[in-house]
């Protein structure tokens, strides 16, 4: 540690330092990606296309913002994915039953939050490894899910029904408008992007979160109700991990109970390829956006190259390993 | 004198453009205790890491015994009789003692591992070297100086020629350090080089036999210790003289209220009966051994611990609550000895860091205010002398010292009126350090009062308007600084014992 | 806490083996869960039956179908509870064999339904009942040839048909699959079509006319379905798509919220079963039609089935009917009774 190399910013190149920031570098590759993708791929750069990446983009974003301040707490949050299809089934269950759709909606995040405080309370009051504890909700919530469904699938009100209106927040279809329809979740998918990114970066929780991410003891001793903030981190996953169930039942339309397990690790892995560390204290929301997207390209990419979608698996883990790899490689490099 | 046994020559080193040694020169010889010095950032452990093989040089030679050497790592360095014993010891605080020597190379018998041949071995070592270690015992249960211990016994075994210590000191008690100082007084007398790397002024004359003094990446020169005093060797690393005088009496007048009043404290194992009063103005110094529970007290008044029983008194008012929190809000500040652990968030940048414990003072409508917080920082790195290339710099990549004031910066922001400084000065250089005392006795002046834990006597001395002594949880005596003085401190610090 | 769960649990075993010491038989049902609703109208014609015939029926299964370990539990458990039969819809036929021979072993008679095991189970297997599938994809690929003749045996260009299959363990799944993929090579005719799109089914003609594009997700997610989906409808020349169930068949309905291609004078859809977004797609004419079978009809005759064979009649293989139904005609009454939303 003996050399400082940060006293003396000038004499490193910008193009190098630029490198060295992980969210950069996924940018770039979310751009060679997708450039790849329009000219190797036949009608990859169409409406269409774009528009299936965004459907196939909005849960595991909605997830991923979510699970990233919990990340950045230096925590985990392995509950998400299987909290989305619970709070989902649950709100989906009373509309089945009559109850009016837009309150049962907001249930639905509700529900979602309530997951988080209980994920919250048990990782900062309880004390219980964060691992552990959403380990446990990850289950309680799939077995809740299936219990209140008696394991029967529950669709949602089509769009052709009036109470299918909810499904215009991610998609507007009309015979006026462009085959395809309009992408309306992308505005509410960049607007909650765009505030959860300052929260995280210019507000008092967000920087709290962010401080006892990176030394937890030296927040408390600096007289900060860490109990307080961790739980929120939490409550916000799960918050998201509600709202992440609407965005999925307005495209997917049917829930199946029992499902939800691995959309944890899709938004976890979107999270660290967008340079959020797994130690906590280090990340972005925009960086998370960006990981999330190339994940969905990827995805939807592969069969206009010819290749069968379980190659996106591959893919990913690839992209992943190599994603912390830099990473990693940088610190190194920084250290020295 | 003897032929040296290691030469380096016009050694050069640079990290991605950024020259961190230029052209510096070191040579050992047999039978000699070399010391290193230099402030943090000089370039000391850059040179060790590129003589043990952990970096490569850009350029340079490097002779031993007079043939020209090139390690391209530890493991070839180790081969060649070249040890390092670090700072921050690295060892597996589950094995015994033994294994944790031997790991890598432990006698077989057969396909198995003989445990009996290597805790004999280990023996044989530790007598050789005088030291009174069990060689059976779990290294987690020793203490970092007996662990340090085991490590110099690990180097020895491997046959080394050369050794070098990164601050050996920074952890060990007197009466440890009073150990090193014989067993590397007989590695000396077995003709083993040394190089002694240090901040403590006193050891250096103590111990060595020269002195090479480093500055920014650069070789200023060597001194025979013997001829040459502690100012020398100072305004070699400094370019200024930065000792001030000690302390010969209290500037607290004896009407000075009483702001912090602690009585019966008990808390855990380490906490047993302490009650003190601590004035405004005042600094109260905390003395003791390892272990004595002065840290623990610390945290235990500031709500880092739980209490078990005592009272606490802030401007007469009693502390009711149990949290770091309440303290604060109390108007107490605690600096932690452990700055790694306890004291910065390393990943976050200097404003971040300064503005954390009164970020409330900084928020407009939902948003912090980045120009207003920008302000202050900026206000304190001048005020406090921070060395950073802007507020926005990473702590991480900070030096220790400059670590620490951003660390008091931050609770200064808080106009916290009772410092708790916990070792304010461990593992960091001199400059550094004088700049402390100065900042420390500033503050004193404007109103605000410092409790100061240090397990430097001279630092103790030179700081406290009065002293208090601890001993295995308990408070053993208690001194105006007139009365104080090393031996009554040290027999107050062992009186349990 | 643990306590008490003991005792509600040794409870509500008592209270289980009072019924059993009744003179009713017991027929266990294992099947593959209630993520469908098609399996809803299963468990009614069990139950149905279970009170014409006199039997206790237990209905269970997974909570999810892609859960074959789980299935197997709950048929080691009814061989298990030695009952007087078992009914059986084997999610992944190999994965069950061991649990068939222990039941053959134990003397209790299994009835295969809607998904058979195949092979030879050494007399275990009595019965099996269920809709032909292969038939029933063959009647849905002949549908779809007559509506779309003129496009493919006219056109000057290559045309495509897109099959959409959930997975490749499920034998049900699988027949209709092949089912289809059989019968449209033949109506096409087997010189000039080529099967692409997934090594099971693979059979490349070069200089094909007709192209059939199979598409197989890697995992059972929705995610992953409309992937594939999406990969054939951005085939050029598309002239119908064939979805082999309900989980392919709602994917092909969401997809085409964007795509929009479905439609009586454009891309021909063809579903399997109901479901409501399937049901409605037929009703508003995006699907051409679709075949639907007797779930209730099936529910019923395997356990008419398990209780004869129970008593040691002799019984047999039952196709259970299917229908193909249209916007024109899914309101008959026949019909609408084996639809379900």
């Amino acid at each position: 540690m003996d050399t400082n190399p940060a006293l003396r910013p000038g004499q490193q190149g910008r193009l190098k330092r630029l490198l060295s920031n992980q969210r950069t570098v996924a940018l770039l590759a979310l751009i060679v990606l997708f450039l790849f993708f329009c000219v190797a791929g036949d009608n990859f750069a169409s409406y269409t296309t774009f528009m299936s990446i965004l459907d196939s983009s909005y849960y595991i974003g909605f997830l991923a913002m979510g699970v990233t301040f919990v990340i950045m707490t230096g925590g985990i949050d392995l509950s998400c994915g299987t909290v989305m299809v619970c709070c989902a089934l649950i709100s989906g269950q009373l509309i089945k039953n009559g109850f009016p759709v837009w309150p049962c909606l907001v249930l639905c995040i509700i529900l979602g939050g309530m997951f988080g405080l209980l994920n919250g309370f048990m990782v900062s009051v309880m004390k219980l490894p964060a691992f552990i504890a959403t380990l446990g909700t990850m289950m309680i919530s799939r077995g809740l899910g299936s219990i209140i469904t008696a394991t029967a699938s529950v669709t949602f009100p089509s769009r052709r029904s009036p109470d299918g209106a909810f499904r215009n927040i991610f998609k507007m279809i009309s015979p006026d408008l462009p085959t395809g329809g309009l992408p309306t979740g992308l505005v509410l998918f960049l607007v909650l992007a765009l505030v959860m990114g300052l929260v995280l970066g210019k507000t008092k929780p967000g920087r709290y979160i962010t401080a006892l991410g990176s030394n937890k003891e030296a927040t408390r001793l600096s007289g900060i109700n860490i109990v307080k903030w961790e739980t929120l981190a939490y409550v916000l996953s799960g918050l998201f991990a509600g709202l992440a169930g609407i965005s999925y039942a307005a495209t997917y339309s049917t829930l199946l109970p029992g499902t939800g397990n691995g959309f944890e690790l899709d938004a976890i892995a979107g999270t660290v390829i967008g340079g959020t560390s797994l130690s906590g204290g280090i990340g972005s929301i925009s960086g998370t956006i960006i990981g999330v997207f190339i994940m969905s390209v990827l995805k939807t990419g592969l069969p206009f190259v010819g290749l069968q979608p379980h190659y996106q698996l591959l893919f990913t883990g690839i992209v992943l390993v190599i994603a912390v790899f830099v990473d990693v490689m940088n610190r190194q490099r920084q250290k020295t | 004198m003897a032929d040296p046994i290691l030469v380096m020559q016009g050694i050069s080193k640079a990290f991605a453009g950024v020259p961190a040694l230029t052209d510096v020169g070191f040579d050992l010889r047999a039978g000699e205790v070399h010391a290193l010095m230099g402030e943090n950032g000089a370039g000391k452990s850059t040179l060790m890491k590129i003589l043990t093989g952990i970096y490569t040089r850009d350029a340079g030679t490097i002779l031993l015994n007079g043939t020209p050497v090139t390690f391209e790592n530890p493991r070839e360095a180790q081969d060649a009789g070249i040890v390092i014993v670090h700072q921050e010891l690295n060892l597996m605080p589950h094995l015994t003692v033994a294994q944790n020597i031997f790991i890598g190379r432990e006698p077989m018998r057969g396909r198995l591992i003989d445990d009996q041949q290597m805790i004999q071995d280990a023996r044989k070592l530790f007598d050789l070297l005088n030291i009174d270690i069990n060689p059976a015992e779990t290294m987690g249960n020793l203490t970092v100086g007996r662990q340090q211990m085991a490590e110099i016994a690990k180097a020895i075994s491997t046959d080394a020629r050369i050794i070098v210590f990164d601050e050996p000191t920074a952890a060990l008690t007197e009466k440890e350090t009073d150990e090193l100082f014989k067993i590397i007084a007989d590695l000396r007398s077995k003709g083993i080089g040394i190089i002694y790397i240090s901040h403590r002024m006193d050891e250096i004359k103590r111990i060595t036999d020269r002195v090479t003094v480093m500055r920014d990446g650069e070789y200023v020169g060597t001194l025979i210790t013997a001829d040459s005093t502690k100012d020398d060797i100072i305004k070699m690393m400094v370019g200024r003289v930065v000792y001030e005088t000690p302390k010969t009496h209290s500037t607290v007048p004896p009407d000075a209220p009483v702001v912090l009043k602690v009585e019966g404290l008990r808390a855990g194992r380490m906490v047993k009966d302490v009650s003190f009063e601590l004035r405004r103005g005042e600094i109260l110094g905390v003395a003791g051994l390892m272990g004595a529970g002065r840290t623990e007290m610390a945290r235990a008044i500031f709500g880092a611990d739980r209490r078990d029983a005592g009272e606490i008194y802030v401007n007469g008012k009693k502390l009711r609550g149990t949290t770091p929190k309440d303290a604060v809000e109390a108007g107490i500040s605690y600096l932690s000895e452990d700055r790694k652990r306890f004291g910065v968030m390393a990943e976050m940048d200097v404003t971040e860091n300064t503005t954390l414990a009164t970020l409330e003072d900084y928020v407009s409508g939902p948003f912090i205010n980045n120009t207003k917080e920008r302000h202050t920082v900026r206000t304190y790195i001048s005020q406090l002398k921070i060395k950073t290339p802007s507020e926005r710099q990473q702590v991480r990549k900070l030096s220790g010292g400059n670590q620490q004031k951003i660390v008091i910066a931050k609770w200064l922001v808080k106009n916290s009126q009772i410092l708790i400084f916990d070792e304010p000065t461990r593992g960091i250089d001199v400059g550094a350090k004088a700049e402390i005392y100065e900042l420390m006795n500033k503050l004193v002046h404007e109103g605000k009062s410092i409790l100061m834990i240090s397990s430097e006597l001279t630092e103790i001395l030179r700081m406290s308007d009065r002293v208090m002594v601890m001993c295995e949880g308990y408070k053993t005596a208690e001194f105006s600084i007139e009365e104080a003085n090393q031996e009554n401190i040290m027999h107050a610090a062992t009186l349990r014992n | 806490m643990k306590k008490r769960m003991v005792l509600a649990m040794t409870f509500v075993l008592c209270a289980a083996s009072v019924a059993i010491a009744g003179e009713k038989l017991n027929i266990e049902v294992v099947s593959k869960g209630f993520q469908h609703d098609f399996w809803v109208q299963v468990n009614r014609g069990c139950t149905a039956a279970g009170e014409e015939f006199g039997a206790n029926v237990n209905f269970v299964g997974p909570a999810s179908e892609s859960n074959i370990a789980e299935q197997i539990e709950q048929l080691s458990n009814a061989v298990n509870k030695k009952p007087d039969a078992i009914c059986f819809a084997a999610l992944s036929p190999e994965s069950s064999m061991d649990m068939i021979f222990q039941a053959r072993d134990a003397g209790i008679p299994v009835i295969t339904f809607d998904s058979d095991i195949g092979g030879d189970t050494g007399g275990a297997v009595k019965a099996f009942v269920a809709t032909d599938n292969k038939d029933a994809g063959a009647a849905a690929a002949t549908e779809m040839y007559n509506r779309l003749k003129d496009k493919l045996t006219g056109s000057d260009y290559v045309v495509h048909i897109g099959v959409l299959s959930q997975d490749t363990t499920s034998q049900s799944v699988g027949d209709r699959t092949i089912g289809f993929i059989e019968k449209m090579v033949e109506l096409c005719g087997a010189d000039t079509t080529s099967v692409e799109g997934h090594v099971k089914y693979n059979k490349h003609v070069v200089g094909a006319k007709v192209v059939l594009d199979v598409g197989i997700p890697a995992e059972t997610t929705d995610s992953q379905m409309n992937t594939v989906t999406q990969t054939v409808f951005n085939k050029s020349n598309l002239v119908g798509v064939y979805a082999s169930n309900e989980f392919a068949a709602k994917s092909m309905v969401n997809v085409d919220e964007t795509f929009q291609l479905l439609g009586p004078d454009k891309v021909i859809g063809i579903g399997f079963d109901s479901g409501i977004v399937q049901v409605e797609a037929v009703r508003e004419r995006i699907l051409y039609g679709a075949i639907t079978q007797n779930p209730y009809m099936i529910g019923y005759l395997s356990v008419k089935s398990a209780v004869e064979a129970a008593k040691g009649q002799p019984v047999k293989d039952i196709a259970v009917p299917f229908f193909f139904y249209t916007a024109d005609n899914m309101n008959n009454p026949e019909i609408a009774s084996c639809l379900y939303e």
